[in-house]
């Protein structure tokens, strides 16, 4: 432990060394309302969690998120394994997926709000619709990339499609499926906060229109600086699960 | 009494780029495997010994011909033969006891004679204490153990090596080898065995069947006159084996010259 931070030692104190010039530069030659110092985030860090605010729209993005998210995750790996094993399936809709995913979804929102409205679930859909294409693809070119040898030894134990499917293709596929779930993570969470300033105001979207509206720049800097840790937190929990699934991998891959 | 294996006139062309039928890599082989024989196939690379392998075994069909075993005909894997994969073919994300009982699993024996089985099998192969290693955690000497013993834990009654020892050093090669015919002493099965190797080919069969290429086919069966199961030191010095090494030579080196 001790040493680990002996380790980190140089870097910690580059990063305080930039926070520092940060906040002199912030007093000396930025004007306050370009760029708030350091200071005045914590500052405003403590305010909105002191009324309770950050919190009450903390709680609520991360519940569209995981809704949408793990929803788009859920039904993205099933629809990508589907695609992956099935000719048939990946042809129909490969240019579906491919169009969906490459078409930016915030071209969506309208579409959305005429069908869904402004509320909960228009906000889940929307967070499902941006990320479950890339999740979609990645799994289906996962199973589509295994490699001929490990079907051809499954089918030498004679096992069945669904045994293939089980035992051979989803645990090969695994390293990609998570990947994909890591890129479709990042997308949802850009989902979310659109969601949330373009269809009724919630959340950490609400937040940053609020504050942005009346020009409170060190308030507009606490959903920023949220969404910067909550992406890097999810992630390395994504990277934990990845290598907790994958044992095997270690060594090989990384 | 295990089951044997009758092969009836295969001949086997692969499509080439056109999408026609290519020349053919095996032109009408028919021999029959007595039960509890071991028969050696060795022959010059590409001469179609792993397309006929695999097609013994199902993995692949043959454009013409047929084979049978105790009188039905074998058009898909099944659990009464097993096969052993050249480059040992194991799956990464199970563990060595896992990869030998993936068979078991396929064929949906329970948990409890699931794990027997693999125990039986771990000290057989002299793998103990390796149970909870991944694939890339041991040497090829021990990858290849474990697929023989994947193979061997459904009791097979036809056993399929494709060049099991291909791919490993002399000594690794050599210690298999007397384990293999150890195993093979105390639980007899059909063996169908392709090599490169002609004192390999001696050592375990009691014929060998001599490949020659383009088309491949059989151009000799080479009966081995010793008694099973053989003592490896005591048959390399031999009379017979010094003959049969030198005819398989003459044989196979007129094939290489082609
Ligand atoms: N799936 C395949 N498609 C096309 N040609 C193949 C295929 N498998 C094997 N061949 C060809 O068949 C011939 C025999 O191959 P193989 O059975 O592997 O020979 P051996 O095991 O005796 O070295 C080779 O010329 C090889 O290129
Ligand atoms: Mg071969």
């Amino acid at each position: 432990m001790l040493t680990y931070w002996r380790k980190r030692l140089p870097d910690v104190t580059l990063h305080l060394g930039v926070l520092l010039l940060w906040e002199i530069a912030c007093r000396t030659v930025i004007p306050p309302m370009f760029l708030p110092p350091p200071s005045a985030i914590v500052a405003a860090f403590a305010e909105t969690s002191r009324t309770g605010e950050l919190w009450t729209q903390l709680r609520q993005t991360l519940s569209v998120l995981s809704v949408g998210f793990g929803l788009a995750a859920v039904t993205g790996v099933i629809v990508g394994v589907a695609m992956g094993t099935s000719k048939t399936l990946s042809r129909f809709l490969d240019p579906y997926v491919n169009a969906m995913n490459a078409m930016p979804t915030v071209a969506l929102v309208p579409v959305v709000i005429i069908w869904l409205g402004l509320g909960y679930e228009a906000k889940v859909f929307l967070t499902w619709l941006v990320s479950f294409f890339s999740m979609v693809i990645s799994a289906q070119t996962g199973v589509q990339n295994i490699p001929f040898s490990y079907l051809d030894t499954a089918r030498a134990f004679a096992s069945n499609r669904w045994a293939i499917i089980r035992m051979v293709v989803l645990p090969a596929a695994i390293p990609f499926i998570v990947s994909g779930i890591r890129i479709g993570l990042g997308r949802a969470l850009v989902g979310v906060v659109v969601a949330e300033m373009f269809t009724a105001l919630s959340g950490l979207g609400y937040m940053l229109t609020n504050y942005g509206n009346t020009f409170k720049i060190n308030f507009v800097f606490v959903p920023i600086v949220t969404l910067a840790i909550l992406s890097i937190v999810l992630n390395s929990c994504l990277q934990w699960a990845e290598k907790k699934l994958t044992p095997w991998n270690r060594g090989r891959n990384h | 009494m295990v089951a044997g294996l009758s092969v009836k006139r295969i001949c086997k062309a692969f499509p080439d780029a056109t999408g026609a039928m290519g020349f053919p890599v095996l032109k009408d082989i028919s021999f029959d495997a007595k039960p509890g024989e071991f028969i050696s196939l060795i022959g010059p690379s590409g001469c179609g010994k792993t397309t006929l392998l695999r097609i013994m075994h199902g993995l692949d069909t043959p454009t013409s011909g047929t084979i049978f075993s105790r009188d039905k005909k074998i058009n898909a894997p099944a659990h009464d033969r097993a096969f052993v994969f050249q480059h040992f073919n194991l799956f990464p994300w199970r563990t060595v006891a896992d990869n030998i009982g993936y068979g078991l699993e396929v064929r949906g024996d329970d948990r409890s004679a699931r794990q027997d089985v693999v125990r039986k099998m771990v000290s057989l192969v002299g793998l103990n204490g390796f149970e909870k290693h991944y694939p890339h955690e041991i040497s090829g000497g021990m990858q290849q153990r474990v697929g023989i013993a994947r193979a061997l834990s459904l009791n097979p009654d036809i056993l399929l090596m494709d060049e099991p020892f291909g791919a490993l050093d002399a000594i690794t090669r050599e210690r298999l080898q007397r384990d293999i015919a150890d195993i093979l002493a105390r639980t007899p099965k059909t063996t169908l065995f392709v090599t490169h190797n002609m004192d390999e080919a001696i050592y375990f069969s009691d014929r060998i069947l001599v490949f020659g290429t383009k088309p491949g086919r059989i151009v000799e069966e080479v009966i081995v006159p010793l008694q099973r199961p053989r003592q490896a030191d005591v048959i390399r010095g031999s009379r017979e084996f010094a003959d049969l090494r030198e005819h398989l030579w003459s044989l196979l080196s007129r094939e290489m010259d082609l």
